[in-house]
This record gives structure tokens, sequence and C-alpha cells, in this order.
């Protein structure tokens, strides 16, 4: 039996000027059986996250845009069916959490659609204490959603959609901001569950090995399928090499430091310590951020791993001055360094972009800190700007807020090349990114003789050009390896 | 981080059923606009101030005064110079620009609008918000409603939260601002771009949150169930004859 049917699926999105939008999907055709597990993987902007939605019914329902074609979803026409009529067929995990939210507590969250299914509230009550549980999350049932981590986030919406457990799951991107304990985990549900399965994804990763029936190319608006092994060899984690070729950051740190011609800094933490409580739940014992000591040099790369919830954008926070903590000293080149002292020197790309990019155009994103600098004529300002556009391969008159979540990632990085900040901490730049444009932009950045703190899930990500890896266990901020 | 409008705290109104607590709030807004005596009116703003003291703690309590400060401060300078009749306490020239009775009913309107500030912050900070609808609709009103306000109170904090990650955002980008920026022209300057990128990303959050709500069966014809109750309340309607019987006591106590 077919759970999804698709015939020459075809959409463009509306344009809201005068240049018409060419066609993001195109005569597509797709038959997924029941029970199937299919993996889809795109580049960034291949149309990943239109695709989910179309056959969710969510678009063109919310977002404005061409739709023709057939799409059978468990027998039912997609064009006659609402979102809600799909609800026990087919279900969504977004890319982004925080934007599929609806509820102020976890458990809330979990138990709005049973609601809607008119379950009693008994069955409501077992199901979400199930998938709590499952997912890792039942000490946080009455925690805001809004007071997880990025992984946490994303489990919860996992939890959300096995409490659903309708016939069709459609996973986007959904193995980003997971720990790699949570990556096996959902390989492994994804394995073993007798629903169909439809991943998304920018990037071929080791848990994908052994799970899928099916490997499908999303490409130029088709889908054509492909051999694990093809898949694995244009979308996994290849030889540094390849990615960073001439690039110095394949040579020692002594040499890169040696080839630098600026001046070299650095940023030390040490005996930081901070408390923190969270506000919707008694927490019985609260979180506590404890490093004996940190240090990066300029040149520097440093990778920051942990699990989901360990306190990684914690200590990003304190140390570029947005967050206090209650014990210990952060040194900035030898001396004490104040909150303003950071924030103008150690630059932080967020998890999110969203929360860092947001003017009408990827041209007034770039050149706002250029213009608060205050340094710069407007002349050379276009000049830095267009400059950083063609690097970066943006559309200057773009706007930001319809790009997709890998191209904000990617102007958001473009901000920072251009504010040359001497420090930068990149929170999970490979989330949702292909591994030619994370390491693309780690090549960027350090040409300047930046100090780069990556932070990621991957294991493979930024290994071997790290300097030194600290890892965060709980709260905890050590070193585990140094070069 | 100001993740919800619920806090965590401790006393009797967290326990109190939030039917009861409702009919509390209301009856004290309608007893602040009763024709009561000055003395009465503070009474009440001072009890409100007692209670989240002892119930959300100096923190949030301070919080809730400061985010009406502003509005207490121009009401207190404007709001006399609409009242000029009575015994004058200042004279510009030949003009009366304060009296004794104009200061008294400003000071009333204050003293009011701090009661009502505090009632209903009391309100939402010890109800969680899924009992608040409960009891909405235990009033008869219908769950669209009652969910548009619920969404209405979870996008609060969530706005006030972009807003601030907005505002850190702009922190970094600005870079090596030292005294200029602490002028009070740079600061509202820059007050446009982080109040238009709140903006951008609250509009962009109503269609993915329409196709959340629909995602998740909002629209099924099926009778909507509910997970949670207020059967673990008991006797809402003998505490909120109760709170109705003190507030009418007070009124024939301190009536003008």
């Amino acid at each position: 039996m077919e759970s999804l049917a698709i015939e020459n699926l075809s959409f463009t999105y509306k344009s809201w000027n005068e240049k018409k939008n060419q066609p993001l999907l195109e005569k597509l055709n797709l038959t997924v059986l029941s029970g199937e597990k299919v993996l889809i993987l795109s580049p960034p902007e291949g149309g990943k996250t239109t695709f989910s939605r179309i056959i969710n019914a969510l678009i063109p329902k919310f977002i404005d845009g061409n739709l023709s074609g057939n799409i059978h979803v468990n027998d039912k026409v997609l064009t006659d069916c609402q979102p809600y009529d799909l609800v026990r067929d087919i279900c969504y995990v977004s890319q982004n959490p925080l934007e599929m939210f609806v509820s102020t507590t976890c458990e809330n969250e979990v138990a709005f659609p049973l609601e809607s299914l008119g379950l009693d509230s008994h069955c409501i009550a077992a199901t979400v204490h199930r998938v709590l549980e499952k997912w890792g999350l039942l000490s946080f049932a009455k925690a805001s959603p809004f007071e997880l981590s990025g992984g946490e986030r994303k489990r919860l919406l996992l939890s959300v959609s096995s409490a659903i457990d309708p016939s069709i799951f459609v996973l986007d991107e959904a193995f980003d901001d997971l720990d790699a304990t949570w990556r096996n985990f959902l390989a492994q549900e994804i394995k073993t569950s007798d629903k169909t399965v439809i991943t998304l994804s920018a990037r071929y990763l080791r848990q994908f090995e052994g799970v899928f029936d099916k490997v499908l190319l999303l490409e130029k608006g088709t889908l054509h399928q492909v051999t694990e092994a093809e898949a694995r060899s244009l979308f996994t984690h290849k030889t540094i090499e390849s990615y960073l070729k001439d690039s110095l950051l394949l040579h020692p740190y002594a040499s890169r430091v040696s080839a630098y011609q600026g001046i070299r800094q650095e940023v030390r933490v040490e005996g930081l310590l901070a408390v923190r409580k969270r506000e919707s739940i008694k927490d019985e014992q609260p979180f506590v951020m404890d490093c004996a000591h940190f240090a990066v040099k300029s040149c520097e790369v440093v990778r920051l791993i942990g699990s989901n919830g360990s306190g990684k954008s914690t200590f990003s926070r304190i140390a570029c001055g947005l967050d206090s903590f209650d014990h210990g000293s952060i040194f900035l080149n030898g001396k004490k360094a104040t909150d303003q002292m950071l924030q103008s020197n150690v630059g932080y790309l967020f998890q999110n972009p969203d929360y860092q990019i947001f003017l009408p155009t990827v041209y007034e994103e770039l050149a706002w800190g250029l213009v608060n600098a205050g340094t710069y004529t407007n002349k050379e300002i276009r000049e830095k700007v267009e400059q950083c556009t063609a690097l970066f391969s943006l559309n200057l008159q773009e706007t930001p807020t319809t790009m997709s979540f890998a191209l904000r990632k990617k102007l958001q990085a473009a901000v920072y090349y251009l504010l040359e900040r001497p420090f930068l901490i990149l929170d999970e730049l490979d989330g949702a990114m292909s591994y030619e444009d994370a390491y693309f932009i780690i090549s960027e950045l350090s040409k300047k003789g930046c100090a780069l703190i990556i932070i990621t899930h991957d294991d493979q990500f930024a290994q071997e050009i790290a300097d030194a890896t600290y890892t965060v266990h709980h709260g905890v901020l050590e070193v585990l390896d140094e070069r | 981080m100001n993740v919800s409008i619920f806090k965590q705290g401790k006393g009797p109104l967290y326990l109190l059923d939030p039917r009861s607590k409702v009919m509390l709030t209301l009856y004290l807004c309608v007893y602040v606009f009763l024709p009561v005596t000055f003395a009465s009116v503070v009474g009440v703003a001072l009890f409100s101030i007692g209670i989240s003291l002892y119930s959300l703690g100096k923190k949030n309590t301070l919080t809730i005064w400061l985010s009406v400060l502003p509005m207490l401060i121009i009401m207190l300078i404007f709001s006399p110079l609409y009242e000029r009749g009575g015994t004058p306490l200042w004279m510009w020239g030949t003009t009366v620009v304060l009296t004794k009775e104009g200061l008294l009913q400003s000071l009333i309107l204050d003293f009011r609008f701090l009661s009502i500030t505090f009632a209903w912050s009391l309100l939402f900070a010890t109800t969680k918000m899924d009992e608040f609808m409960l009891a909405l609709q235990a009033f008869h009103l219908p769950y669209k409603a009652c969910l548009t306000i619920s969404l209405v109170f979870r996008s609060i904090p969530d706005i006030f939260d972009s807003f601030n990650d907005i505002i850190d955002s702009h922190k970094l980008r600005r870079g090596t601002s030292t005294k200029v920026q602490k002028k009070v022209r740079h600061r509202l300057k820059n007050l446009g771009p982080t109040l238009t990128s709140a903006l951008v990303v609250s509009l962009r959050s109503i269609p993915t949150l329409a196709m959340s709500l629909e995602a998740r069966g909002y629209g099924l014809k099926t009778k909507r169930s509910q997970f949670h109750s207020l059967d673990s309340y008991r006797h809402h309607y003998l505490y909120s004859l109760v709170f109705f019987m003190i507030f009418v006591t007070l009124f024939i106590l301190f009536q003008q």
C-alpha cells in the first residue's frame, strides 16, 4: 500500500516584487510505500522544508505560492484536505522547534494534539508520561519549552510526533541539534518503527548507515534515487583537505601564528562559576556552570562538545559578555575583562540565526554593524559589503526572512566576517549547513587571525583542525584534548 | 530569561482555585473605582504589593513596579493639571499649577493603577496558563477565545525574549561603544532597529504558529478533550462568596 504518492509536483513561491520567482520544485514524482524509510538529501536551499510543508498541507495554505500536481497521503487527496484532517496520517517535525511551540509547558505541548483528537484525560496523561520519558524530558514536564536547550527542544518536538503516532513521519533536519546519544536513539527508532518515515537532511550522517530503504537526492526541484554509497560520497564528511584546499588551517598552530601579522590576543577564563535557576519549575538543584580554566588565542581553533543541555550555550553567553557569572574571572589579553570589553571582542553566532538577523535586506544587515562602528565612509561600507556578499555568495537585495535557514546562518557568519572580531564563537554552525559551506566560513574567518570556538554535535566536524577540544558535561567544562 | 508569565513562588494564592482568583481580581478592580476613601485605596494597593512580596519575592515585585513606573510618573505629573479647583499648593504667577485636590486625585489614580497592575500580575504569576484557560471556560467563554488569550499570554514573554535577544545581538555587533552610546539620543536611535526587529520576529511567527496549531489538529470537528481539570480544587463558590462579602464590608466601612 502506498503511504505517499506524488505526481508532477511543481511549486513556486509568490513573488513580492517585480522579479518572478523560479520554481523551487518542478515535476517532482515520488512514491513511498507503507512502512518504508526514505532519506531525502539536498543541499541547503534545495527545497526540503518547502517539500515537507507541502505534503503536510501547510503550503500554500499559510505561505502563498503556485502549486500544481497530484499528492495522495494514505489515499487522501491532499488538495481536498486541511492540515488538521491529516493529523493521524502525517506529522511534521520542523527544523526550527521554536516556531512550532504553542503551549507554556512541555506536558501541555505534547497534550495539545491529543486534546484535539478528543482522547480522554487518562489516556493523554499516560501518553504524555510515556513519550516524555522516552525522549528524556520527564523532569522537564512542567518546564517551559523556551527554557530548554536546542537539543531538548528538538526532542520535545519528536515527543509530540511520538504522541500523535501518525502513519507517516516527516523529519526535517531532525538530527540537527541532537547530541550523538540522541542521534543514535533517533536512528534506531526510525529503523525499528513500522511506520513510514521521510527524513530530510543536508548531510549524510554516520547514524544514517543501514537505516533507510531508499535514498533520494532533491536536486534542481526534482527527486532521483541514489545508492547509499553515492549519497555518502556526496553528502558525508570527506577528508579535511578536500574542504580546506591550501588553507592555513591545515598547518600546525605554530606555523599559523608565525604567519599571522596582526596583534596576538588571548581570552582566558579562570575559576568561573555561574548558577542558573529555571523560572517555570522548582529545580531541586539549580544548573551550575563550572569552568576551572579555558583559554583561546588568535589563530587558534577550539572545539566545544557536550550533550544537549550540558551548558555550551550558557558558557558562550558568559564568554561574550552577555550574561553574568557568580565567581571567577575572564581575562582579555591579561586584563580582567568587563562585559563591554568582551562584547566588543568576542562575537557569538547564535544557534538560531533568527535572533541575529532582522533587517529588511541583506545589504542593510551587513552594513548595520559597520555604520554603527562610525569609522567608515558610506563608500567604504558599500565596498566592504559588496565584497563580502560576493565572497559568501549572497544576494544584496534579498530579504533575510525569506531566505532558507542555512542561508540565514551564512548571512549571520558574513555579518561577523565584516565586523572582524578577534574571537568568535560558532554555536552549531554546521547545523543544516553543508560541510562545504561550514568549512568555507571557518576558513575565511581564520584568514583574519580570528580565534574560533566551534560548538558542534558532529564528532567529525572540525575535529582535524582543532588545536584543542573542550568538553562540557553537566555544566563542568574541561579540556579533553590538546594538540 | 523571562520564559513565562507564571512564576514559581509560595503562599495561599498558589493553592487557591483559579476561578476564585479571577473573581477576587475582578472584585478588587471594581472596588478601587467605587467612591471609597483615599486611605482604603492606598490600603488595597499596599495589600496587593505585600501579597506580591510574599508570594513572588522582592525581585519579581520590583520588576512589576518598574514596568509601570513611567506610567505612574506621567500620571502624577500631568493629571493635577486637569484638576485646578480647590486649595492652591503651587502657583506660577497668577496661574494655579497644583492644588491639594488635584494632587489627591492624581495620587488616587496612581494607587488605583498600582492595585490593578499588581492584582492582574499576581493572578497570572500564580496561575498556570492551562488552569487560567479552564477558569475562563468555567465562565462559559468559548474555547477559541480562551486559546486566543492563552496564546497572547504565551507570546508576551516570547516577544520579550526575542526583544532581549535582539538587544544582545545588537550589543555584540555594535562593538567598541563607549560614552557616546550612553547618550540618550544614541540610545533612542538604537531603539529603532531593535523595535523593528522585534516586530519582524513577531510578525514572522504568525503564519508558523497558525501552521503549528492546524498541524496539531486545531480545527478538527471532534469535540476537544481536556488534559487538565479543576476538579482538585474545592469550594470555589464559597471562596468567591467570601471574597465578595469582604469587599462589600470594606465598601460599607470606607465609603465616602
